[in-house]
This record gives structure tokens, C-alpha cells and sequence, in this order.
């Protein structure tokens, strides 16, 4: 496993992996392919972007799944790509000596590092529920991120409070934005989230100074900017009308649309059909052929029980199209009937009349003036 | 005791058949053709895959609700047609090999019948030769329904306030230099969004790079007088549920008859003029004005 | 002349008959009321592909041509200057009055946007190239010179009271005489325009009409086949207005009528035949329009051949009952070309629904309510009720005397 302060000894990657990696970030935060090589040579030149990375009430997970990347090894790539000069996971250091590296990592890059906020923050009496070192972790998000040239909100606790947040939710724990309000925090919601995304936020920051472009809820567009029913493999089959209905059954042997058993897709903000977790094509629920939880929505997660299907946004037709000249217009039966009796009656009283008024009335004998 | 014989009155009539007859100076009508910066879209049918992008951007740029249907319990947006909230469809002419996708919405005419056939010109030759459609000046009478070859305009039945819903090219995006937002979803060049001169090189330049692959040349260069939208195909046109039409306007051989007839308003004011001057020496004639209508 | 005998038909206004009248013209605004707050769909089959449907072809077009008598007796009384149809006039005239207030009423229902009609009186708006704006003003100010040829009725009545109706009417009166001329020379010539326009708008869906309908010559054909029609009208109402009322008549005056409607029918059919002929078009007689075709040239002939003879068309029954065909053809070439005969295509039908009809009807009967009052109420009618006068011949000969 790196060590924050050893990573350019363990960088074992060639340029031509730097240059891969970082092309692929680039193309995620939607930068063009030369964006990826200068991230790349900026790295070789030394000019890492200092990270500090704050955990408070979280199950690690975001970082777990961080490290958990397969080959290439992101984790490795991101911790050679950056600085990562505070992080308790992987510090060697402890203690005193933990406390230090974070106030020199705050000293040193004051007002330029990127604050990485990993879990949610407790509010309720005063934030005592997360103490660190002595202060709560209301107090150090305030401080470490006050300072930051930029913050990331990484995962669902830390964006909106995520699990620890749930009803009834006993420590008043809260997201990154709420807390830091006034403050632009990009919030990286998902459980966990995924790590290309965090590495092509920091990357666009430290090679451009600027941020991707974000919606209202923080979240970068270029990977919250759809929802999963828009670009699911399974979409031609809820197109078709093909759905599985039970787990094991027919339709889900042979991965037919799964809402229908829950599926939050059409609502669920979200790129991970596009970019697939630690490079394993299908890694995610839908792709194990279980339908989407909604894990980036504060409105569905932990919220929503899991096999309740929510309303679809933005449909689109099923895979069969009118035809040029599709039948339409309707006869009414009853319309016709009167509009046939009305005519016929009109007809038959005209004609009736008429043979009456001949046999009554006397003929006029023809006269000329 | 008639004072003016039956001849005149046959004159008279002869005079008001004059007034509504056919034969009109073809000069009475002036050619509208098409400009070659007029704006308008290609279509390649033969490119449509019928992924429908079209349809919902064209949506989402003109802010208009989906046609949401149930179907086996899940809701689709499923337009059968072009209707009040829907400007573009695609459509499929069978379901064997050899059928193709068809992009319907508003053609865009050189010289549209409904612009000709609209009391107050609701309908009207926007700029850049899109036929643009003004709210505030239609009353809701729907010739532009009955005259229309496309069967394009559409008129929302349901409602208390309704208007005309049709393509009108996107025209409220193109000052944000943003053209038809159908074109800019198509994921295979299928509808091109460009100027009338552009279209009509790209199709002839995709005609004579792959001659095999189309029939029938390129669908409104001349059809009606030229249309805005182009269209290639595989199939004939009429496959397509595209009229045959010659190269005549569609309200030409109308207007040639009607504006002849009213050429200058002289034939009306002569009639009223002959059958004013007829009635008053009748009536004098038969006694001056004490016999009353 | 006999103006002498032209008398109101008195009696109660409020009987059986004008009471359904009304309970149907009820009916008719209750739909109206409707329409009015959940869109046309709400009470008509209309659709995209059928935007006009029952109330163009018939209260516009078939209401107008019924009115349209009192454009063919305007030629004939006033221009032909035969002076002894005068006893028709006043009827003829109401008539055409009432349809094409009923014409514009309905129209005003059917228009989508009704609220924006203003834009029709204010010219910078005009579209000059549409023909419907050209019906439209022309059917509007017909609609008023129509109302203007009846008002000296109205006023002759006035003229002799005491007060300031009195003093109006000796005031107007003269003036809408001397206006007379002009007045009648606009009473044809704006029906001349609107009614040959009305089938003019068809020429601009060369596509959607059926090729035996579509001709250069329809702004004619709808011309010929109004005044046809129009004189049929103007027997069959005749004729219902002295059974109802039991009034003596001289039935050779429609006699003579039916003869000009009979050139017209054959004018008609000359035409239309000799065109389609000529345009290579009769080879389309085929399938049910070509049997509606077939229908509507026979329509048109059989009355127009039957009235040629004298004994027909002076016994009251047998000129009765050709004029109505003659009506009913007229009727049936407005319905073909308006609907029967148009073809949008692209999987479009349509039939009327029920409230169409009721809506129909119902103006319909609100028009037959207001023709009786003011029938009861003003001199409008000619003749003498016959249980009065025991003696018609007498009468009518004394009023040619």
C-alpha cells in the first residue's frame, strides 16, 4: 500500500500509463484528450496538487473502494498524481505527529490545497458525536476547508449525510455543504462514489485552477448530469416492454429491465453505466442484475424501500413506431344512427307532405299574363 | 310590363360567370421560389436508425410535454402522429427488411398553402424562410389544417385557448446561433440542420458518392415549389407518406384563379356598378322609389 | 301589386312548435357553453386530419345557399325586373338574413381562437392572398345588407306610430330607399363573390380533394348550384309558410322560379360534366364516390327534367317536392366537396358526433323560431290566411289586377 510521503519511490508506472489514466480522467470531466497530457507532464515535473483528505462519520468505504481498483491500479495512479499530505487511512504517523503533518500541509499550501472530505458531520450538541485530536469534526471541516482552494464532498455522506443521516438520524448528521454553507463544495454523491470522478475533479483543478461545471446540488454535470434510465444496457428492454418480475425468474435470467423490481434508475443522477467501478465492466447493481438503489439521491436512499419503483422522468416511446398513415377518427355508432335518421326522416316527411299537398290542393290552371 | 328584357339579365349573368370563371392570366400570381440561404433540414432516411433522439430534443428545446401512454404498465412517451405537443415523429413505413424510418414535422414550403390560405397571416414566411407561426394573429379557423398537403399543423383540440402547434426550425434558439435542436441530436447525420444551398450539396454530394443507395433523387428541390426539408430516400417518396406533387406551388393554380378573378378589384366594381345602374331604371321605370324591396 | 296582401300572420308566438324550437336551441347553447371552456374536442369528432367538419358544410355552406334565394329572386324581381315575384321577396330576404346570421354564428363556435376575430377589422392584419378573409368580410357585410333590406319592414310599421319611432322610420326610410339601388346591387354582387369563393377554398387542397370534385371550376360550380338551390329554397319555404299558416298563394309564381332553377341545375351539370369530360377526370367514377357523384348529378337533373313540364311544376306537391331535391342537391354537392369527397389521407376518418348534430339542429331550429315570429309579427308573408278570404282565386286575381 503507498504512503502519502513515498509516492514517487512507489510510482512503478510508466508515462504511457500516466498519459492512459489521465486521458481517461480528462474524458470523464468532458476535457479534451490534450487536457490528459498536460495533467500528465505537470505530474512529471513535480507539481502535484496537495490534498488533504478529512474522514468523519463514513464507513471508509469511499476510500476502501479508492484502493480496491484493478489494474491499472488507479489507487496507485492517484496517489502518484497528487500530493496526499493528510490522509487517516494510510498515514503512517499518529497522534501528535498526524496532527503536525496536517498543519504543515495546511501552512505550507495555504489557500491552494484541495480539502477531500470523506463522511458526514454530526451538528446535534455542538458536533460532539466526531472528535478528533479534541475538536469535533465540525470544527476541523470548518477550519481545514476555510483554508482550501477547493473542496470535494466525496460520497453520499459527506454530499448529504448519506447512512449516518437516515431516520432517525440520533447525532443530526449532516453533509459537507450544509455545514461549509457560503463555500463551493463539489459533492460527489454515491456509496461509494466512484473514484474516477474525484480523480478528474482534482485533475481539472490542479492543471486549469478551475472546477468542472456543477448543478445545483454541487454535483460535477459531467457525471451527474443524466439519470442511470437514460444510458442503462438494459434500456432497449424496458424500450421493448421486457421486464423482470421476480428475482430468478425468466426475465431476469436473461437481463431483462429490472424496474419493475425497484429500480431507481429513472431518477438515480449518475455515470455508472458509463464508467465502470475499479474498471470491472458490470461492477455496479444493475450490471449484478440488481436493480439501481438510488445510492446519489438524498430523496431515495436509505429512504425509498428497495423494491418500490419511482416514476419515470423522462420517457421515451417503446421500440414499435406508428405507421405513415396510422388509423384514426372515430365513428359513432350512435351519430351515425341519428345523423341516418334525421336525413331519412327529413326525406320521408318531405316526400309524404309533398304527395298530400298534391291530392289536397286543386291544380292552378295554367294562365298567361 | 318588364322594362329591361331577359337578354340583359342573361348579360348580367354572363358578366358575374366572367367574374367567377377559371381561365385567369397565368401573370396574376408571382413565382416564390426558394432561396439558397433560406434554412431548412436534410433528411437521409436511409441513415435513420429511429433512435428517436430527434423527438426528444425536440421536446426539450421546445419546452413541450411527452405523449405519455401505458403500455403493459410502464409509461412511454408514444405519439401515434404528429399532434398539439408533438412537431416531429418518427415513423416506420412496415416491418420487413427494406423499410425504413421516416422523420415527419413541417416541410417549410417555398410558397406554403397555409401561408397563402391564413385570413391574418398567423402563418406566415418568417425570416430565413421558415414558416413561422404568430399566435396572436390566428383566430383558430384551421384552414391552414385542410390546406396543408403535409397534413402538418396541428390544433389542440382540448383546449380553451388553442393554437396551432407546428415546426417552426427552432427559430427562438437561432439567435443563441443554436440551429434545429433535432439535427444536433441525430447520432448519424440523418437530419442536417443548414442553409437551403448547403443541404442541397450535401445531398447531391451523398447522392452521386453512393447512387445505388438512393431512388428517386432529393424530395423537395422541386416538389410544391421546393420545400425547406429535403429528403433522400430508399423507397419512393410516396412510401414515405410524402404526396407526389409537381413542381407548381400547391396554392398556384388558387390563387391564379382567385386573384385573377379579383385582379385590381375591377371586376366586382363593374358588376356593382352595371347592376346598380339596371336596378335604379328599373325602379324609376316602374314607378320611382315607392316600391320598396 | 300584390304587396296589398302582404300582411303579418298574427298569432300567439309561444305554440308547441316554437317551444321545441327553443328547447333545441337550449340545447344547442348548453353545447356551446361547453366547447367554450374545454376546447372544440370536448363536443366535436373534428381531428387533425378533418379540421372542418359537419358545421362548415352545412350551417355555413348549406344554411347560405338556402339563404341564397334571396340573391336569385334580387336577380330576378329587381335586375330581370319580373315584378310580379315581388310576393316573394320579403321571405326570400328574411331567409337569407337569418342563415347567414345562424352561417356566422356558427362559425364563431367553430373558430378556435373566436376572441381574436377583431383582427378582421382592422385591414393593416390582411392576409389579401386568403380566400377565406375574402368570404369572411364579404359574408359579414352581406350579412348587414341582408339585415338593412329588411328593415324598412320593420320600419313601414313604425312609420305611422306616434313619438320618435315614428319620426325615425320617416327619417330612415326614404333614405334606405334611395340607398335601395346600391343596397341591391352589393346584395349581389358580395353573394357572388362569397358564395363562388366558398368553393374557391377547396382549390387550395389539390391533393386532399377527390379528382371528380377537383376543378378550376369550382369557384363556379358553387355559384350555379347556390342559386339552384336557392330558388328551391325558395319554393319549399313558400310552400311550408302557406301549410303552416294555411295562406292563399299563386303557386305559378314558384312555378316560374323552378324554371330558372332548372336552367341553373342543367348549367350546373353541363359544366360539371362537360369539365370532367374534358379533363380526362370521369374515368374516377369508380367506388362510392363515384356513386355519390352519380347520386349528385342525378339529383340535380331529375327535378331540373321533371319541371320542364307544366303539370308538374304547378301542382303545389309535385313542385314541392322537386324543389327540395333541388335543395338536397345543392346541399349534397356542398357536403361531397367539404367532406364526402375530401381525403386527407394518412388513416384519417370522421363522422360527425352526436353533439355536432344536436349543435346543428339546434341553429337550425333557432333560425325556424325567429323566421315565425317575425313572420307573425311583420308583413313579411304574402297572401290572406284562407279561413278568412274563403275565396283565393278571387283574391289572388284581384291581386294582379
Amino acid at each position: 500500500m503507498p504512503h502519502p510521503t513515498s509516492v514517487a519511490e512507489t510510482s512503478s508506472l510508466s508515462r504511457r500509463d500516466f498519459m492512459k489514466v489521465c486521458t481517461t480522467a480528462a474524458a470523464a470531466v468532458g476535457l479534451p484528450a490534450w487536457a490528459g497530457e498536460r495533467m500528465a507532464d505537470d505530474v512529471a515535473k513535480g507539481k502535484k496538487p496537495s490534498v488533504i483528505w478529512l474522514h468523519f462519520q463514513e464507513c471508509t468505504g469511499c476510500t476502501e473502494s479508492l484502493l480496491r481498483t484493478s489494474h491499472p491500479d488507479v489507487a496507485a495512479l492517484i496517489l502518484d498524481l497528487v500530493s496526499l499530505d493528510y490522509h487517516e487511512t494510510l498515514l503512517a504517523a499518529a497522534g501528535v505527529q498526524a496532527e503536525d503533518a496536517l498543519a504543515k500541509a495546511m501552512a505550507e499550501n495555504d489557500g491552494k490545497y484541495v480539502c477531500v472530505i470523506e463522511g458526514a458531520i454530526p451538528t446535534r450538541e455542538g458536533g460532539r458525536y466526531c472528535t478528533i485530536a479534541g475538536r469535533t469534526a465540525l470544527e476541523i471541516a470548518r477550519t481545514v476547508a476555510g483554508r482550501a482552494g477547493a473542496i470535494v464532498a466525496i460520497g453520499s455522506c459527506a454530499s448529504w449525510g448519506g447512512v449516518p443521516s437516515a431516520a432517525p438520524n440520533p447525532t443530526g448528521a449532516t453533509g459537507a455543504p450544509e455545514v461549509l454553507a457560503g463555500k463551493t463544495v463539489v459533492t460527489l454523491p454515491g456509496c461509494p462514489a466512484n473514484p474516477y470522478n474525484l480523480l478528474g475533479t482534482v485533475l481539472q483543478f490542479a492543471t486549469f485552477g478551475t472546477l468542472p461545471a456543477l448543478d445545483g446540488k454541487g454535483r460535477p454535470s459531467f457525471a451527474y448530469g443524466r439519470v442511470i434510465h437514460e444510458d442503462c444496457p438494459r434500456r432497449p428492454h424496458f424500450d421493448a416492454g421486457r421486464f423482470a418480475k421476480t428475482f430468478g425468474d425468466e426475465g431476469h435470467r436473461n437481463g431483462w429491465c429490472l424496474y419493475k423490481l425497484g429500480c431507481k434508475g429513472p431518477q438515480t443522477h449518475a455515470n455508472c453505466s458509463l464508467l465502470p467501478f475499479c474498471e470491472v465492466p458490470g461492477a455496479w447493481p444493475i450490471g449484478i442484475g440488481h436493480p439501481c438503489v438510488g445510492c446519489t439521491e438524498q430523496q431515495i436512499a436509505f429512504r425509498v424501500p428497495l423494491h418500490t419503483t419511482v416514476e419515470v422522468q423522462k420517457p421515451t416511446g417503446p421500440m414499435a413506431y406508428p405507421g405513415i398513415s396510422p388509423e384514426r377518427g372515430e365513428v359513432s355508432a350512435v351519430s351515425a344512427g341519428v345523423a341516418g335518421l334525421l336525413v331519412g326522416g327529413l326525406a320521408a316527411a318531405g316526400y309524404v307532405s309533398s304527395r298530400k299537398l298534391a291530392g289536397q290542393e286543386p291544380r292552378e290552371p295554367p294562365k298567361e299574363e | 310590363m318588364p322594362t329591361v328584357s331577359r337578354r340583359t339579365v342573361l348579360g348580367t349573368l354572363g358578366g358575374a360567370a366572367a367574374l367567377a370563371a377559371a381561365p385567369a392570366p397565368a401573370s396574376a400570381r408571382a413565382p416564390k421560389p426558394p432561396h439558397g440561404d433560406d434554412l431548412g433540414l436534410l433528411f437521409d432516411s436511409t441513415r435513420c436508425v429511429g433512435c428517436r433522439g430527434c423527438v426528444a430534443r425536440c421536446r426539450e428545446a421546445n419546452a413541450l410535454p411527452e405523449d405519455v401512454k401505458l403500455v403493459d404498465g410502464a409509461p412511454y412517451d408514444a405519439p401515434l402522429d404528429l399532434n398539439d405537443r408533438t412537431l416531429t415523429i418518427i415513423k416506420r413505413t412496415g416491418d420487413g427488411p427494406g423499410d425504413a424510418y421516416v422523420k415527419a414535422q413541417c416541410m417549410h414550403c417555398a410558397d406554403p398553402a397555409c401561408v397563402s390560405v391564413c385570413m391574418l397571416g398567423a402563418l406566415h414566411k418568417g425570416e430565413r424562410g421558415v414558416v413561422a407561426y404568430d399566435v396572436d394573429r390566428c383566430v383558430g379557423c384551421r384552414y391552414c389544417q385542410v390546406a396543408c398537403p403535409f397534413n402538418v399543423p396541428r390544433f389542440q383540440w382540448s383546449s380553451a385557448t388553442p393554437r396551432i402547434v407546428k415546426c417552426e426550425l427552432c427559430r427562438h434558439r437561432w439567435r443563441e446561433g443554436k440551429g434545429a435542436a433535432c439535427a444536433e441530436a441525430c447520432p448519424r447525420d440523418a437530419v442536417v440542420f443548414g442553409t437551403r444551398a448547403e443541404l442541397r450539396a450535401e445531398a447531391h454530394r451523398r447522392l452521386d458518392a453512393e447512387p445505388g443507395r438512393y431512388r428517386g433523387g432529393v424530395y423537395g428541390e422541386r416538389e410544391g415549389g421546393g420545400t425547406g426539408v429535403l429528403v433522400l430516400s430508399a423507397l419512393p417518396f410516396t412510401a414515405l407518406g410524402l404526396p407526389a406533387l409537381g413542381p407548381e406551388p400547391v396554392p398556384a393554380l388558387g390563387e391564379t384563379i382567385q386573384h385573377g378573378i379579383y385582379q385590381g378589384f375591377v371586376a366586382p366594381v363593374a358588376l356593382f356598378g352595371a347592376l346598380a345602374w339596371v336596378t335604379w331604371r328599373n325602379r324609376r321605370a316602374s314607378g320611382g322609389g315607392e316600391e320598396e324591396p | 301589386m300584390a304587396h296589398a296582401s302582404v300582411a303579418p300572420v298574427a298569432g300567439p308566438l309561444l305554440t308547441r312548435g316554437t317551444k321545441l324550437a327553443l328547447a333545441l336551441a337550449a340545447s344547442a347553447s348548453v353545447l356551446v357553453s361547453i366547447r367554450l371552456f374545454a376546447g372544440l374536442g370536448s363536443i366535436t369528432a373534428l381531428n387533425d386530419g378533418f379540421a372542418w367538419g359537419l358545421w362548415k358544410p352545412l350551417n355555413v355552406v348549406t344554411f347560405t345557399g338556402v339563404g341564397a334565394g334571396a340573391l336569385g329572386l334580387a336577380l330576378v324581381a329587381h335586375v330581370a325586373n319580373r315584378g310580379r315575384h315581388h310576393p316573394l321577396v320579403r321571405s326570400a330576404v328574411l331567409t337569407g338574413a337569418i342563415t347567414y346570421t345562424l352561417a356566422g354564428l356558427s362559425v364563431l363556435v367553430d373558430l378556435g381562437r373566436w376572441w381574436s376575430v377583431w383582427g378582421l377589422a382592422v385591414p393593416t392584419r390582411w392576409n389579401v392572398r386568403s380566400v377565406l378573409l375574402e368570404v369572411a368580410l364579404c359574408v359579414v357585410a352581406y350579412c348587414a345588407v341582408l339585415w338593412l333590406e329588411v328593415l324598412p319592414v320593420l320600419l313601414e310599421r313604425w312609420r305611422d306610430a306616434p313619438g320618435a319611432r315614428g319620426r325615425l322610420a320617416a327619417r330612415v326610410l326614404p333614405r334606405l330607399q334611395r340607398m335601395f339601388p346600391f343596397l341591391l346591387a352589393l346584395a349581389i354582387v358580395l353573394p357572388f363573390m362569397h358564395q363562388s369563393s366558398l368553393g374557391a377554398l377547396f382549390l387550395f387542397a389539390p391533393t386532399k380533394l377527390h379528382p371528380l370534385w377537383y376543378t378550376g371550376w369550382l369557384p363556379t360550380l358553387f355559384l350555379l348550384s347556390c342559386l339552384s338551390m336557392g330558388f328551391g329554397a325558395v319554393i319549399v319555404i313558400d310552400t311550408l309558410s302557406h301549410l303552416a299558416w294555411r295562406r292563399t298563394r299563386d303557386v305559378r309564381l314558384c312555378g316560374s322560379l323552378a324554371l330558372v332553377m332548372a336552367a341553373l341545375s342543367f348549367a350546373f351539370v353541363a359544366l360539371r360534366v362537360g369539365d370532367l369530360a374534358a379533363s380526362g377526370a370521369l374515368r374516377h367514377v369508380t367506388g362510392w364516390r363515384g356513386v355519390l357523384f352519380l347520386v349528385e348529378l342525378g339529383l340535380f337533373t331529375y327535378p331540373a327534367v321533371r319541371v320542364l313540364r307544366r303539370s308538374y311544376r304547378e301542382d303545389p306537391g309535385l313542385l314541392f317536392w322537386a324543389a327540395q331535391l333541388a335543395v338536397a342537391a345543392g346541399a349534397m354537392y356542398r357536403f361531397d366537396v367539404y367532406l364526402g369527397a375530401f381525403t386527407p389521407g394518412m388513416g384519417w376518418s370522421y363522422f360527425p358526433s352526436l353533439a355536432e348534430i344536436v349543435f346543428s339542429v339546434g341553429l337550425a331550429a333557432a333560425g325556424v323560431a325567429l323566421y315565425v315570429v317575425l313572420v307573425k309579427r311583420l308583413p313579411i308573408l304574402s297572401g290572406v290566411a284562407r279561413a278568412a278570404e274563403r275565396r283565393p282565386e278571387a283574391e289572388r286575381l284581384r291581386a294582379h289586377a
